[in-house]
């Protein structure tokens, strides 16, 4: 299954309100949203015809979130579904998903591209070498380490799609700190020069889901059902919809 | 005219240490670092602050490295320049350092967006009257003005 086939199947399994996307480029990923929208990229050029309600915004992930009211146009609702697909550098990819789950809720859903690079020079962080082997996917796997270790409470799943997978966040809980408390640890670990170090579970993808597989579970309506209720009632009640569909024990830890 | 210094983002970096930030920059067009001390400026509005740092060779160009205290800069988005050496003119950098309240240091390579509208404020949705007052208000509507007939 191909990157944009798995978000489209998203985008109708969940029925999202709401839908944020980092890195629009050429609007390939935006034209599947029918939601009310925002979506951010510095150098946007749009090809495709959007069918949404959408704010387009022409600044960087971290200065759209530096905003006063970054979500005015969503008029106070949270993001029910975001695809995060900026700059291909883990600290970058890790910073717009501690900006982007303030602004979520329990039954949100966020999606990062080129989660598993194919081999070591795609997962390089400079871009050079990777143009010849068709895909700059960078560094920003190791952020599912960090994920997994800082934050169990979420569910996170690596999702073996064409061409250099994706990542499936889900549980998300904006009252947490932990990524914000860890990062300029982080940042430090992450900026190593190449060629890094990759690990097989990205290289062989052995742990990664099908997109079909994911598409099908029971979760989605149980998700639709239950995020209209207030956050206390919705966040025990999606983490065990979450658990019961198998998705926690599908992690592949 | 001074020249605009990229940054190599894949090696560059800034965050907290303790109560400092510490601002790595690698800068790939600089000439080999000078002997003497080299100093970085930050310009935050009409803010400006001046502060010692290092350079040492890279391959290619210059890594700049300094630690600022976090309490100087506060809130705000600011923009970098370096100065060579003594009494040489600062060399604009081409990115900026954001130290925003409610989201982690940052240090965001390259030219400044060109947006085109002013950052919105919130919509505030006015409640849906619901059917039965709606319903009510047309009918108090029209008897007032049968009644000014």
């Amino acid at each position: 299954m191909r990157r944009h086939k798995l978000l489209r199947g998203l985008h109708e399994v969940l029925q999202p309100r709401t839908y944020f996307e980092i890195g629009v480029r050429n609007g390939l990923s935006l034209e599947l949203s029918r939601a009310q929208s925002v979506a951010v990229d510095p150098f946007y050029n749009l090809t495709r015809e959007v069918r949404c309600d959408v704010h387009l915004v022409r600044t960087t992930s971290d200065e759209f979130f530096n905003r006063r009211h970054p979500f005015a146009h969503l008029a106070g609702q949270p993001v029910d579904l975001a695809f995060i697909d900026g700059m291909h550098l883990s600290e970058f990819a890790l910073r717009d998903f501690i900006n982007t789950e303030k602004f979520c809720h329990a039954g949100s859903v966020v999606v990062f591209d080129d989660m598993l690079p194919r081999n070591v020079i795609e997962a390089g962080r400079g871009r050079e070498g990777s143009a010849k082997h068709g895909a700059w996917a960078g560094d920003v796997y190791k952020i599912v380490d960090t994920l997994r270790t800082l934050r169990p409470d979420l569910t996170v799943l690596e999702m073996d799609t064409e061409p250099t997978g994706t990542l499936v966040v889900m549980n998300t809980d904006p009252q947490s700190r932990v990524l914000d408390e860890a990062y300029d640890q982080l940042v430090v670990d992450y900026v190593v020069p190449d060629p890094q170090v990759v690990p097989d579970w990205a290289l062989q993808r052995n742990r990664a889901l099908k997109g079909e597989e994911l598409l099908a579970s029971p979760v989605w309506a149980e998700i639709r059902r239950l995020r209209s209720l207030p956050e206390a009632e919705a966040r025990p009640a999606i983490s065990e919809a979450i658990r019961r569909a198998g998705l926690v024990a599908m992690q592949g830890v | 005219m001074s020249t605009v210094q990229s940054v190599e983002v894949i090696s560059s970096l800034a965050h907290r240490q303790g109560d400092q930030i510490r601002l790595v920059l690698h800068l790939p067009e600089a000439a080999a670092p000078p002997a003497a001390p080299v100093e970085v400026r930050l310009s935050g509005g009409k803010r400006k602050f001046i502060e010692p740092a290092t350079a040492r060779p890279a391959t290619p160009g210059v890594i700049l490295e300094a630690t600022i205290p976090a309490s100087r800069l506060g809130r705000g988005i600011w923009s970098l320049a370096f100065r060579p050496a003594p009494g040489a003119p600062f060399e604009p950098i081409e990115a900026r350092l954001l130290t925003g309240a409610r989201q982690p240091i940052s240090l965001i390579p390259g030219p400044v967006p060109k947006t085109r509208l002013p950052e919105p404020s919130p919509t505030v949705r006015t409640p849906t009257r619901s059917r039965g007052r709606r319903v009510l208000g047309r009918v108090v509507k029209e008897v007032r003005r049968r009644a000014r007939r």
